[in-house]
C-alpha cells in the first residue's frame, strides 16, 4: 500500500491580478522506502506541491492521502493531531533561517519532541546527533556558530528525530560544498534504505539523479513526467524534460548540445505562449 | 599577447589569503576557476578588477591588464580601464541593478558615459546590447522587478559589455538561477566569446559548469591552487586529490551515473 | 540583556539619570523643605540661602515645587507608557494570528489613532472624561499605543513567516507554542526599544499637557506647570525656566539613549558570543 497518494490535485493563490493556477491535476504516489525527485524550476508549482502535502496551503481539489487518511478536508485541529504524530517532515532549503537563531541546537533538536510530549527527550537528541555525526558539543551552541553543513545536518536531525516515514526535501543539498553535499546524501541513501520514503524537491535533475528511483518532472503546474530515473534522464519524453537533460552541466558531455537547446526553448516558448 | 595575466598573484588581509595565482588570459579564450566559497576564487577575481575590500591588499606578485601593470595605475586609470576593458558580472544580479530605474536607462547609461553616446545612437547601441543578450526590446523600458533571475542576469551581462571590454569576469553568475536558466547564460556567453571575441573568466563552485565553457581550468582549495591545466587533462588525468574528489561527486551522484559516455 | 545593556558606558549613564530621577519621585515630596502649596511673602523672588531657586509669582518655592511635582511627572510618564505597550502590544501579535476581519479592524484603527492628532485629542478626552492626571495619561498612551501595535505586529510577521516557524508547525505546534517559543523573543528587543522612546515621549506630553493646564490642577505642582509659571515672569526671573527644563531635557535624552543602548545590544545573539570563538569547520 502506498505511504501517499495524491490524485488530481489542483492549488490556486489569490493574487491582485487574478487567480494564480499552481498544480493541475497533480497524481504522485510514493510507497514506503521509495525515493521520487520532483524536478521543476522556480514557479513550477514544486514548492506548492511540497506546502499541499504538509498542510501549508489548502488545495482546491483533489485528494492528498497520507497513511489511509485523505487529509485534503482536514481542519486545523485534525492537522495538529496528524502533524504531532511526526509521520511527515520537512527539511528547508536554508537550514539558517530554518533553525531560531535564539535557540540552541538543543533546543531546536528537542522541540519537536516537546510539542509531541514525548518522553527522554535528552536520550533521543544525543542518538539523533550520533546519527548524523555531529559532535554532542555542539549542543549548547547556537545555529549562527555552526557552519553550513553543520547546520544542514541539524535540520535533518530534526526532521529525523520523531522518526517519520515520508520526508519532503527541498533542495536540501544545493548550499552544501562537495564534501558536506556527499555526507548529507550518504545519510538519505541509508535513511531510505531502512524504510523511509523521500521527496526530493530540486530545480536540478543532477543533484537529484544519484538517489532517486523515480523522477517527476513538474512544468507549469503540471506533472509532464513520471517514470525511473535511469529511463527520464535517458529517454525524456517531454520537450521541457529534455531540455532539463540537455541543460544539466555534466563532466563529460561539454557544449555539444547548444543548438539544440536553443531549439527546445523555442518549441517550450511557443507552446507557452499558446496555452 | 594575453590580455590578462596574473603572475604569482597574492592577496592578504592581516595574513596572506590567496597565496599564488598565475594565468594568462588570451584575447577570446575561457580561463575557468574552480573551488567552494573561501577558496580565493572571488578574491583573485576583484585583485584583478582593481575592487579589493577594504583592507585586502595585493601583496605580491603581478597583475597585467592589457599590457599595463596595475599596480602603477592611479584610481583614474582604473575607472577608466574598468567596463571599457574589463568587466564583471556577479552571482545576485538584483542587486546590481537600480529597482528603480528602467533596464534601458541603465544600459545606456554606461554607454553613454564609457563612450559618449548621445540620443539617437545612445538608443540604437542600447537595443543591440538587449538583442545580443537575447532579450526583447520590451525589456528597454521595463524595471528590475518585472523581470525574472535569468532576464536581470541578461540585462547585468548587456550593462557590462556595454562598453565593449576585453574581458568579462563571470564569477558565480548562474549559481542561483534554475539548471534551464542556467544553460540559457553559459550558452549566451559563449556565443558572445564567439561573436565578439570576448576574452572570459568563468568562476563557479561547480567544475561541471566551468567544463562547459572553459579551455583552461584553475582548481582553488583553501587560497591554493591545487591544480591547473587544460579542461581535458583536469576532467581525465586529475593529479590532485581534491579535483578527484568534485569528478567523484559528478560521477556517483550526477546525471553521468545514468548517461552513456560517448 | 540588561547585563548587557549595562556593560556599555552609555547604558550606565542612561541607567544613572533613570535611577536619580526615580530616586526624586520616590523621595522628592519627603524631601521639600518648604510646603510646594504656600505662598510667601517673597513673591518672585531670586535665588537665595532660604530659597534655593527663589519663589514664584505667590511666593512658593520652586525648589520644593519642583521635587514634589517630580513624583506626578514620573508617574504620569510610568502610565503612558505601561497604557501604550498593553494597548499595542498584544492586538499587535494577535493581528498576525487571529484572522483577516481581526487584523482589518486593528490596522484601521491603529491608523485612525495615527491620524487624529494627539495634544487636541488629549484636550478632547478629557474634557469628556473629566480633568485628571489618570484620564490625561491614559489617552495619551492610546494614542501611542499604535507604535508599539506597528512594531510588534511587524516583528511578529518577520517571524510568523520564517521556515522555523513552519518547522514548528509541521510538528505540530499550536499557534500559542509559536508565540512562547519563538515570537515573543523576537519582539521583545524592538519593543524595549521603543519601550524607553516612549517614555521620553510620555514625559514631554506630561509636561506639556501640564504645562497647558490639562491634567494636573493647580495649584498641585509638576514639572510643566512650574515651567509655565516660570514663563510667564521672564523678565523677573529671565534664567528660572531652565532649571525645569533641564531635569526634563535630560529624563528624556536619559530614556532615548536608553533606547540607543537596548537596540544595540538586542542584535542576533550569536554575534554576541562570537567571542567564545567557536566556527569549527570541522566535520
Amino acid at each position: 500500500m502506498s505511504l501517499l497518494e495524491i490524485s488530481d490535485l489542483d492549488v490556486h493563490y489569490r493574487r491582485r491580478t487574478g487567480r494564480l493556477h499552481a498544480l493541475r491535476s497533480a497524481s504522485l504516489s510514493l510507497s514506503p522506502g521509495e525515493t521520487v525527485g520532483i524536478i521543476g524550476e522556480t514557479g513550477s508549482g514544486k514548492s506548492t506541491l511540497a506546502r499541499a502535502i504538509l498542510g501549508l496551503v489548502r488545495p482546491s481539489a483533489g485528494k492528498i492521502v497520507i497513511d489511509g487518511a485523505d487529509v485534503a478536508a482536514f481542519t486545523p485541529r485534525q492537522w495538529r493531531e496528524l502533524r504531532r504524530r511526526g509521520t511527515v517532515q520537512y527539511v528547508f532549503q536554508d537550514p539558517l533561517r530554518s533553525l531560531d537563531p535564539d535557540l540552541t541546537i538543543f533546543d531546536s533538536l528537542a522541540e519537536p519532541l516537546r510539542i509531541h510530549g514525548s518522553a527522554d527527550i535528552p536520550d533521543k537528541v544525543h542518538k539523533i546527533l550520533a546519527r548524523v555525526r555531529l559532535e554532542q558539543v555542539l549542543l549548547d551552541r547556537l545555529p549562527g556558530e555552526l557552519s553550513g553543513g553543520q547546520r544542514q545536518r541539524v535540520a535533518v536531525a530534526r526532521a529525523l528525530i520523531t522518526e517519520p516515514r515520508l520526508v519532503l526535501l527541498d533542495e536540501p543539498v544545493s548550499a552544501l560544498d562537495s564534501a558536506n553535499r556527499v555526507q548529507i546524501l550518504e545519510l538519505l541513501k541509508q535513511l531510505r534504505d531502512a524504510g523511509t520514503a523521500l521527496l526530493f524537491i530540486s530545480h536540478d535533475l543532477g543533484s537529484v539523479a544519484g538517489v532517486a528511483d523515480r523522477i517527476a518532472v513538474l512544468y507549469r503546474g503540471e506533472i509532464v513526467e513520471d517514470r525511473a530515473a535511469a529511463s527520464v534522464i535517458n529517454e525524456p519524453a517531454h520537450p521541457y524534460t529534455k531540455l532539463l537533460v540537455s541543460s544539466a552541466p555534466t563532466l563529460r558531455s561539454a557544449a555539444a548540445g547548444r543548438a539544440a537547446r536553443s531549439e527546445l526553448r523555442n518549441l517550450l516558448d511557443l507552446e507557452g505562449a499558446s496555452a | 599577447m594575453s590580455i590578462l595575466s596574473l603572475r604569482d598573484v597574492r592577496v592578504s588581509l592581516d595574513r596572506e589569503i590567496v597565496h599564488g595565482v598565475t594565468f594568462d588570459l588570451e584575447p577570446g579564450g575561457v580561463v575557468g576557476i574552480v573551488g567552494e566559497s573561501g577558496s580565493g576564487k572571488t578574491l583573485t577575481c576583484r585583485a584583478a578588477l582593481g575592487i579589493l575590500p577594504e583592507g585586502f591588499t595585493v601583496s605580491g606578485g603581478s597583475i597585467s591588464l592589457d599590457g599595463h601593470d596595475v599596480a602603477s595605475l592611479s584610481s583614474k586609470q582604473w575607472t577608466a580601464l574598468r567596463g571599457s576593458t574589463i568587466s564583471a558580472v556577479f552571482q545576485d544580479p538584483a542587486s546590481y541593478l537600480n529597482p528603480s530605474l528602467t533596464i534601458g536607462s541603465q544600459i545606456a547609461e554606461v554607454a553613454q558615459v564609457k563612450l559618449g553616446l548621445r540620443r539617437r545612437a545612445l538608443k540604437a547601441r542600447t537595443l543591440q546590447l538587449l538583442d545580443a543578450v537575447r532579450l526583447s526590446s520590451a525589456v528597454h523600458g521595463q524595471y528590475p522587478h518585472e523581470l525574472s533571475g535569468g532576464m536581470l542576469q541578461r540585462a547585468l551581462i548587456a550593462t557590462a559589455i556595454a562598453a565593449e571590454p576585453k574581458i568579462l569576469i563571470a564569477d558565480e553568475a548562474t549559481t542561483a538561477l534554475d539548471v534551464t536558466v542556467q544553460a540559457e547564460i553559459l550558452d549566451l556567453l559563449a556565443e558572445l566569446r564567439e561573436s565578439t571575441g570576448l576574452a572570459l573568466v568563468v568562476v563557479s563552485h561547480d567544475l561541471a559548469v566551468v567544463a562547459q565553457v572553459c579551455d583552461e581550468v584553475l582548481v582553488m582549495r583553501a587560497g591554493e591552487v591545487v591544480e591547473q591545466g587544460p579542461v581535458e587533462k583536469i576532467l581525465y588525468r586529475p593529479d590532485h586529490e581534491y579535483t578527484r574528489l568534485l569528478i567523484e561527486e559528478h560521477e556517483s551522484y550526477g546525471l553521468e551515473r545514468y548517461l552513456v559516455t560517448p | 540583556m540588561v547585563r548587557r545593556a549595562l556593560a556599555l558606558p552609555s547604558g550606565r549613564i542612561a541607567a544613572g539619570i533613570l535611577a536619580a530621577i526615580a530616586l526624586l519621585a520616590i523621595l522628592g515630596p519627603f524631601l521639600a523643605p518648604y510646603d510646594p502649596l504656600a505662598g510667601g511673602a517673597e513673591i518672585l523672588a531670586g535665588p537665595s540661602g532660604a530659597h534655593w531657586l527663589g519663589t514664584d509669582y505667590l511666593g512658593r518655592d520652586v525648589f520644593s515645587r519642583l521635587l514634589d511635582g517630580s513624583r506626578v511627572s514620573v508617574l504620569g510618564s510610568v502610565q503612558v507608557s505601561l497604557v501604550a505597550l498593553i494597548a499595542g502590544v498584544i492586538p499587535g501579535i494577535l493581528s498576525v494570528y487571529l484572522g483577516p476581519a481581526f487584523e482589518w479592524v486593528t490596522l484601521r484603527l491603529a491608523d485612525t489613532l495615527i491620524a487624529l492628532p494627539f495634544l487636541v485629542f488629549a484636550v478632547a478626552v478629557t474634557a469628556l472624561l473629566g480633568n485628571g492626571i489618570p484620564q490625561a495619561m491614559f489617552t495619551v498612551g492610546i494614542m501611542i499605543s499604535p507604535l508599539f501595535f506597528r512594531v510588534s505586529r511587524a516583528a511578529t510577521l518577520s517571524v510568523a513567516r520564517s521556515p522555523y516557524v513552519e518547522a514548528a508547525l509541521i510538528s505540530g505546534a499550536s499557534i500559542g507554542w509559536v508565540v512562547r517559543k519563538h515570537v515573543w523573543v523576537k519582539v521583545l528587543p524592538p519593543v524595549a526599544v521603543a519601550l524607553a522612546n516612549t517614555a521620553g515621549v510620555g514625559f514631554v506630553v506630561v509636561s506639556s499637557l501640564t504645562f497647558l493646564g490639562i491634567g494636573v490642577q493647580p495649584p498641585a505642582p509638576t514639572w510643566g506647570g512650574v515651567l509655565a509659571a516660570d514663563l510667564g515672569y521672564l523678565s523677573f526671573r529671565p534664567w528660572a525656566p531652565l532649571v525645569p527644563t533641564a531635569l526634563i531635557m535630560a529624563t528624556v535624552w536619559a530614556c532615548n539613549l536608553l533606547a540607543d543602548v537596548i537596540r544595540d545590544v538586542s542584535g542576533p545573539t550569536f554575534l554576541l558570543r562570537r567571542g567564545r570563538n567557536v566556527h569549527s569547520q570541522s566535520a
